[in-house]
Formats: C-alpha cells, sequence, structure tokens
C-alpha cells in the first residue's frame, strides 16, 4: 500500500508540474488530496511511512531532497490524524475538504519554518491551497475508497 | 503497536534529518524512487506546452572561439593545438598556494603531464612540475626561486642589436640567481630576461619565455649614495606574483590527446523546477557527482546527486572565471574576470548584453549567458535558457 501511495504521490506531483508549465503560479497540487485523504484515514502506526511515501515522491518529481517534503508531510498527516475520529467515516461530508486545507497549511508552515534553517528548497507555497480545492470532487468517494482498502470498517 | 509507531516514526525522521544534511548515500538512494517517474513520463510530456527557446548559434560559436582564445593566450608558448608534437598547453587551474615553499598545486587531467614539464602563465615561465600526486590529477610545481626547479638558459639583450647575453637562472630561498654569464655586460634598468633556444642541447624548454627582470646588487657611489653595480651577484625577479595565478599552462605529454568522460542524456519534462532538472542517467552510466551538464554548447548545470539511474542537476555556474566577450571595439575581444568588482581589469567596466563563456579543456568553449544588470558591485548574470526537448551532454569537469 505504501508504495502505491509513492507511485500516487509521485503521479500528482508530475500532473502538478504539467499543470504548472500551462497555468503557472495558478496550478494546484493534487498531492494534498492524497495527504488528506491519509491524514483521514491511514492507520495511525504506519501514518510515518505514508508521510515518508508522499513526501518522498514529490520530492523525486520537485528535484529535491526528501527530507524537506517528508517531514512537511509528517507535521501535516500528524495534524490531521489528531482531529480525526476512527470510529467513523461520515464526520461531515466535507471532511476531506477541511483535512486537505488543514494538510496545506501545516505543510506549507513546515515548509517556511525548514527554510529558515536549512537552505534546502522546498516548494510548498500557494500550490498546496489551490489543491485542496481539487478535494470537493472527492467528497463521497474518499470514504468509500478507505473502506475497500481496508483502513475503516464502519 | 506504539513501539512500532516510534520506531517507523524515529526511522523516518533520522532519514529526514540525513537528507537535508545532504549525506550522499542517503541523496543517491532517494534516486531510486525514479523509477516510478518513467511510467508517466512519455504519456505526460506530450501534454507539456512546446517551450521552443530560440538560439543564436553565433552566440555558441563566439563562446567556443572566445575559449579557444582564451586558451591560447594563456597557455602561451605551449600550443592548444599542438597535440601531436611536444605537447600541447594544457590551461588547468591553481588549488593551492605555498608561498613559503616556492610551490603551486595544479589539478591535472590524469595521466596528462609529466614531472618536469614547464608551467607558464600569459608566456611567462613560472616553473615546473616538480611532483604529481593523487593518481596524476595533482601537480606540485616548483616555482623558479625553489631550490628544486631545474637550472634554465636565459638571456638578455642590451638592445635590438647588441649580443645576448647568455646565463643560466637557479633557484635558492626564493630568490632567482643568474650565474655563468657569457659577459660582464651589465643590463639596463629594467631589463627584462628570456628563456634561451637550447634544443640544440636537448633541452625542449620554448624559448622566448619571459624569465624575470634583471636586477642587480649595489655599491657605494663615490661622494653617498647606491648604484647598481653589475659586478655583484645578478637576480631576476618575477614580472607577476605567481601567487596571484589562477589558471595556468602546463605543457602536457607528448602525444597526449585531451580526452574526457560524456554521456548523453535526456532531461525528465515532469520532474523538475525552477533551476533544477532530472537527467535519465546515474552512475551506472558513468555520471559522477560534480560532472557539467551541456545542451548544444551552452551550459546547463552541474549534477549535485547521482543515483543508479538518475541524477539531479541543479543550475549552478562553474567556479572560477567567465569570459566576457566585449564587442564594443567591433571585434571580439576575451575578457576573463570575476562578476564581483574586484576581479575586474583595470579601467574596464562589462556592457548589459554582452555574451559570458566558459570552457572545458576537453570539450572547449560554451556559453554560459549574457551579462545583465551592472551595478557597483559587479554584474548579474542571466543565465541561456535551456530547452527541456533537447538531449544533452554530461562531461566530466
Amino acid at each position: 500500500m505504501t508504495l502505491l501511495l509513492l507511485l500516487l504521490a509521485v503521479t500528482a506531483t508530475q500532473i502538478h508540474v504539467v499543470a504548472d508549465a500551462w497555468l503557472g503560479p495558478a496550478a494546484p497540487d493534487p498531492t494534498v488530496c492524497l495527504a488528506a485523504f491519509c491524514g483521514l484515514y491511514w492507520p495511525r502506526g504506519t501514518l510515518p511511512l505514508a508521510a515518508l511515501a508522499l513526501g518522498w515522491g514529490r520530492a523525486m518529481v520537485l528535484v529535491e531532497p526528501a527530507g524537506g517534503q517528508v517531514l512537511c508531510a509528517l507535521v501535516a498527516l500528524a495534524l490531521v490524524a489528531t482531529q480525526r475520529d476512527d470510529n467513523s467515516t461520515s464526520e461531515g461530508g466535507y471532511a476531506l475538504v477541511w483535512a486537505a486545507l488543514t494538510v496545506s497549511l501545516a505543510w506549507a508552515a513546515a515548509g517556511w519554518l525548514l527554510g529558515q534553517f536549512t537552505d534546502v528548497p522546498i516548494k510548498a507555497g500557494r500550490e498546496l491551497f489551490l489543491g485542496s480545492v481539487l478535494a470537493l470532487p472527492f467528497v463521497r468517494l474518499a470514504p468509500v475508497t478507505a473502506r475497500v482498502a481496508g483502513f475503516v470498517t464502519t | 503497536m506504539a513501539g512500532t509507531k516510534r520506531g517507523w516514526l524515529a526511522a523516518v525522521l533520522v532519514l529526514c534529518v540525513m537528507s537535508l544534511a545532504g549525506f550522499a548515500p542517503v541523496r543517491a538512494i532517494e534516486q531510486f524512487a525514479s523509477h516510478a517517474l518513467g511510467a508517466l513520463e512519455g504519456v505526460l510530456s506530450e501534454w507539456m506546452p512546446s517551450e521552443a527557446v530560440e538560439r543564436d548559434p553565433q552566440a555558441t560559436a563566439r563562446a567556443r572561439d572566445a575559449h579557444a582564445a582564451y586558451l591560447e593566450s594563456v597557455s602561451g608558448a605551449f600550443d592548444p593545438a599542438d597535440t601531436d608534437g611536444d605537447g600541447a598547453g594544457l590551461l588547468v587551474p591553481v588549488v593551492s598556494r605555498s608561498p613559503d615553499r616556492y610551490e603551486l598545486v595544479l589539478r591535472v587531467p590524469a595521466g596528462a603531464v609529466a614531472v618536469g614539464a614547464p608551467v607558464a602563465h600569459r608566456g611567462v615561465l613560472l616553473g615546473f612540475v616538480h611532483r604529481l600526486g593523487e593518481d596524476d590529477t595533482r601537480a606540485t610545481v616548483a616555482l623558479l626561486g625553489h631550490s628544486a626547479a631545474r637550472p634554465v638558459a636565459g638571456e638578455w639583450k642590451a638592445s635590438e642589436a647588441a649580443r645576448p647575453v647568455w646565463f643560466l637562472v637557479r633557484g635558492r630561498e626564493g630568490d632567482m640567481h643568474v650565474s655563468g654569464r657569457s659577459s660582464t655586460v651589465g643590463p639596463r634598468p629594467d631589463q627584462l630576461a628570456w628563456t634561451r633556444d637550447v634544443g640544440r642541447l636537448g633541452d625542449d624548454l620554448p624559448p622566448g619565455l619571459v624569465l624575470g627582470r634583471v636586477v642587480t646588487g649595489t655599491r657605494d657611489a663615490p661622494g653617498g649614495g647606491l648604484v647598481d653595480d653589475p659586478d655583484t651577484e645578478v637576480r631576476l625577479q618575477p614580472v607577476l606574483d605567481p601567487y596571484d595565478v589562477d589558471v595556468v599552462g602546463v605543457q602536457a605529454k607528448p602525444g597526449h590527446a585531451l580526452s574526457t568522460r560524456t554521456v548523453g542524456a535526456a532531461l525528465s519534462r515532469t520532474s523538475r523546477a525552477p533551476g533544477r532538472w532530472r537527467v535519465d542517467v546515474g552512475t551506472t552510466s558513468g555520471v559522477r557527482t560534480g560532472d557539467w551538464v551541456i545542451q548544444d554548447g551552452v551550459f546547463v548545470g552541474v549534477i549535485v546527486v547521482a543515483g543508479r539511474s538518475s541524477s539531479e542537476v541543479v543550475d549552478r555556474v562553474p567556479a572560477g572565471l567567465a569570459l566576457v566577450i566585449d564587442d564594443s571595439g567591433g571585434a571580439d575581444e576575451v575578457v576573463p574576470c570575476t562578476p564581483d568588482v574586484a576581479g575586474w581589469p583595470d579601467d574596464w567596466r562589462p556592457r548589459s548584453g554582452q555574451l559570458v563563456a566558459g570552457g572545458h579543456l576537453a570539450y572547449g568553449g560554451f556559453l554560459l549567458g549574457e551579462v545583465g544588470a551592472v551595478g557597483d558591485d559587479g554584474w548579474r548574470l542571466i543565465r541561456s535558457r535551456i530547452d527541456p526537448h533537447r538531449a544533452v551532454t554530461i562531461v566530466e569537469p
């Protein structure tokens, strides 16, 4: 499952790079939706692995050291996971959108903070916030996917 | 369960820190995920907008010519193109200086230089390669004042029509001492001395290289004061400070052909960021960290991480002098300088739009970009645009 997530993260960021070539700074990054989904439904025990896959995949496409993006993903997933209710997948239809917004905020804040201490390039800006809008079409699909993947049973 | 989670968390955190610190093995392992890029590269790259990068073919040609001219001027008497004669002139960087030991250390192509090879800068003989180290890629130069530098046959002429005065120069404690003069005729003030053609005696040191300025001792003049005394020991004073030189010409082994490791590669179109690219070759193809990436005579950047099958390239200009092609006088004049004012020649200022070239001994010259804004503290380099659709060549620096 982690490998699949890595592949999806790479694909999502590649799509972002293509969109960026057309739209410039207005291009959203769909990785945020993946991260929001993981924050909401990924098993807590292996959440660091999910962060590793998401950050590594994104950094790979953006030609950055993976450490920065993985740390950002870790912070974002941890923040969403602290807010989630493990016993329910139906705590409001727009949970995925709120989670995506939280992920964007946490990812961008962590990226900014890391940028203050290191000279490593870490792309974590407006593309994340724009990407959270892409979560809207998936609000109903996300709980179903989580059940199919075996992350939740209810 | 909690223990497993903490274990994963600790492992991921440790890897992150090592990655951020630039720990090379971790950065190389990160490239394994590049296999995942290939699946969509072909499909998505078709959706990329065409980024037609128009290049002036004359610009890259001028950059190549500028580098060749610079090479020739610094190598001096060692002909850069003379690969089958007495040895080509290699332009190599000075990597360290030891004024206490009268030595310079050069970085040279492996196996290209022999012990005893003469070293010069713009027609001035500096010394000879004294020893080689680190797989023959570091050459220590004994400067002419060094006792290990071999004696050099020299000459000076008091006038164009005068018979030359021949002599030998030997190094001792940093000074160039003149001995065995063929005549007691004293030198003129500021007399220059050159290497002498003694090819018939088996010494193939090129003649006409400047050795230094002749200085004599002094004696008490009648009535007081000091006057030059040609009867006292004669020495040569260097005409340039050898410790202030960044690049020198060194004679290569006879018949040595310049070669370098080159690898062809393609830039990834779906994996890139401003100033950073990915190439589809890695260590299995011979790529190493620090290699230079060039596209049709335009410098792209430097490999910063070499994975097994892909590598990261960062837009970074090679350290050292840049060659500004100054065409203000009608013809191209090559001005080696640095972007900051301290590295500019006196009474010279670059102008916006002038081409900036760099070079590689075996690959030749390439275009770095053009001079941008020129301020009081220096000029800014505007890099030439890179076309992601065109192939690149990776060369060993």
